[in-house]
């Protein structure tokens, strides 16, 4: 981790670097697919590649690097705020919350209203309501308590995980599968207005949480001497903690439960960038959507034309190679071996 | 209103407020752009195809999604149509030749609209709604087909599969023909006695077809008793205990063709229940299974399943004589 004071030239190289990736990732992405697209094709106005191209293959893209920005961001306020290197958009209770919503929408709503988008309303729903209590439960004596909210976010996600698994035995054979469907998570093909409606949640989500940035730096020192340096540290956890959840609840809304990628790309960007909140927020929001692109676009293309589900690609390639890297930042300071 | 209080007694009323405010405005926004840019694609009213592809032209290339649907083009001789199909649609022989456009729960819908289909026809089945809402938002006509439930809705599914490529006429001699057979199959069963029977539909969680299912439905009209009667619903799950004791007399594991290949062979198949020795249909050797996956289509194959499903319950009973095709 770098101690190293943040300049203007390390802000504007370090988020370029992302915004190039990012950028690569969902050219790259917009390249592949289940069927060969001929961009010449689609520049000279062929209705069957433009249709391919406009219609199913860039919302597509354009959400999953909304959802990425949006998971490793949250990832990446909440760390600081929670104090805890295992802080991540699934700990705090929201993805629990949207889950037992999806769950109980899929098992009990009757057949026709499940197909009408009412599942990710409800799951909204339920992440709003749940983080809400879990906020409401993490308060100790008027403070916002980061350990209590933690163990409450943790506590309430595996109280989900029981109330998911029972609704899930009670129902007949079809619906159980729509809820294993729904659980496993994905990017889907969704229509512009919705991804352009989560995106700019995503952008004025970030945008606010940026303005935490100086703010989350100087909690690293601890809640006392924030103060004195003029943060209050309660101010500055529950507005986090508001848009965070509000990043979080839509995304997984829409897109179910993806883990991993607001874990492990705030810390491989903080090994990589160090640890300035100014540049490791703008950063983890095009690292997070070049990750998650990338991710996509390899669950799209390697048993092409089946498709896998995008956590197992998030899992199996990000945590290697977070290991890899935290073993290799340890090892040069001389914490492990 | 007391859920209100609850969240904002903690004296922090501004930020509880603001953060409820915030929640339904994005809520709101949510549903509203979901329907906005969705007009109803997949509700029950407009899905259902209910009237007959619109002007004299037919749809000339058909992909299909599901295999009771792939089963019923083919059975109305349209199977030259047919462009696609999905990766489970194994029967018959000639529309696993054709390209494969994923799976039943997961098609691509970049390689369907690569196609150039005039119509896709599907089933809702969990997983498949995004893809066949942005198959539909690219102009192709979609037609679902719910055939999801008994023997009732299986023959209207196929007619609606008939009446949604033009061909109305030849869907109902197809349900005529079929509906006959089946009639058949009750007539003959009706003054034999009824055996206990379960048909095992999965065996890992144990799965049973419950008498809301056609398969529970065929069970019956063939001249059985279904041991699921007493739990109810259409695919219910009950511990092996529940098997063991409602004791049937035939036992029918469909499980190999749902996947489970567990076992290799049927009759290893058969074999893996000889450990339950206290139930008659085990005792006996009348544990039956399904190679041909004939049980597991609600398609053109029904009538073939009530035939198998008595042919299993009443062994001695000489079998019908005509051809077994409509």
């Amino acid at each position: 981790m770098t101690t190293t004071r943040l300049t203007g030239r390390r802000l504007v190289t370090g988020v370029a670097a992302t915004v190039v990736a990012a950028f690569a990732a969902m050219a790259l992405a917009l390249l592949i697919g289940s069927v060969p697209v001929d961009l010449a094709a689609v520049l000279a106005g062929d209705s069957g590649a433009r249709t391919i191209f406009y219609d199913l293959r860039l919302p597509r893209v354009l959400l999953a690097a909304i959802v990425g920005a949006a998971l490793a961001v949250s990832g990446t306020a909440l760390q600081p705020t929670l104090r805890n290197p295992l802080a991540s958009p699934e700990i705090i209770g929201v993805s629990g919350g949207a889950a037992i919503a999806a769950v109980l929408a899929l098992a009990f709503l009757p057949p026709g209203l499940v197909s009408t988008g009412l599942v990710p309303v409800a799951a909204f729903a339920g992440a709003a309501a749940s983080s809400l209590l879990v906020f409401r439960l993490a308060h100790v004596r008027g403070h916002l308590d980061p350990y209590t909210q933690v163990l409450v976010g943790v506590t309430f996600n595996t109280f989900s995980a029981a109330l998911i698994l029972l609704v899930h035995a009670m129902v007949d054979l079809k619906r159980s599968h729509s809820i294993v469907f729904w659980m496993m998570g994905g990017i889907a093909i969704e229509p512009y207005p919705v991804v352009f409606l989560a995106g700019a949640l995503v952008v004025a989500a970030t945008l606010a949480l940026l303005r935490e940035a100086r703010s989350l730096d100087l909690l690293a020192l601890g809640d006392e001497a924030a103060r004195a340096l003029g943060a209050d540290a309660d101010a500055v956890r529950r507005r986090v903690f508001l848009w965070s959840s509000l990043l979080v609840g839509a995304v997984v809304s829409l897109c179910g439960i993806i883990t991993f990628a607001g874990l492990v790309v705030p810390h491989v960007l903080r090994r990589l960038l160090g640890s300035d909140n100014r540049l490791l927020l703008p950063a983890s929001f095009f690292g997070g959507a070049a990750f998650l692109v990338t991710s996509d676009a390899v669950a799209r293309w390697v048993a092409a034309p089946a498709e896998l589900p995008v956590g197992a690609i998030t899992a199996l390639a990000g945590a290697p190679f977070f290991v890899y890297l935290l073993r290799r930042g340890r090892q040069r300071e001389g914490g492990l071996a | 209103m007391g859920v209100c209080i609850f969240f904002l007694g903690t004296g922090r009323r501004l930020w509880g407020a603001v953060a409820l405010i915030a929640w339904a405005v994005v809520g709101a926004g949510l549903a509203f752009a979901q329907s906005a840019a969705s007009p109803g694609t997949i509700s029950p009213e407009n899905a259902w195809p209910g009237n007959a592809w619109p002007g004299n032209a037919v749809p000339a290339r058909l992909i299909s999604l599901a295999p009771a649907i792939t089963e019923t083009l083919f059975a109305l001789g349209l199977g030259e149509r047919v462009v696609g199909v999905s990766s489970y649609c194994d029967y018959p022989p000639a529309a696993t030749r054709l390209p494969k456009v994923g799976t039943f729960t997961g098609p691509v819908a970049e390689v369907i609209v690569s196609l150039r289909p005039d119509l896709v026809l599907t089933s809702p089945t969990p997983g498949n709604e995004s893809a066949v809402r942005a198959i539909e938002r690219t102009g192709v006509r979609v037609a679902v087909i719910r055939s999801e439930g008994g023997i009732e809705q299986a023959l209207a599914g196929m007619l609606e599969v008939a009446t949604a490529v033009g061909e109305a006429a030849k869907g109902e001699a197809l349900v005529a023909v079929l509906a006959a057979r089946l009639a058949a199959v009750r007539e003959k069963a009706t003054p034999l006695a009824h055996p206990v029977a379960a048909i095992v539909v999965g065996r890992e969680p144990l799965v049973l077809a419950g008498p809301a299912s056609y398969l529970g439905e065929l069970l019956v009209l063939a001249g059985g008793v279904n041991v699921a009667d007493a739990v109810g619903g259409r695919w219910p799950r009950v511990g092996l205990e529940y098997l063991v004791t409602s004791a049937p007399e035939v036992l029918l594991d469909l499980s190999v063709a749902m996947g489970e290949a567990t076992a290799t062979s049927d009759n290893d198949r058969v074999a893996s229940w000889s450990t339950l020795a206290s139930v008659p249909a085990v005792a006996n050797g009348r544990v039956v299974t399904d190679p041909a996956s004939v049980m597991l289509r609600p398609g053109p194959r029904l009538a073939d399943a009530a035939e198998a499903l008595f042919a299993a319950l009443h062994p001695r009973v000489p079998q019908r004589a005509e051809p077994a095709t409509p």
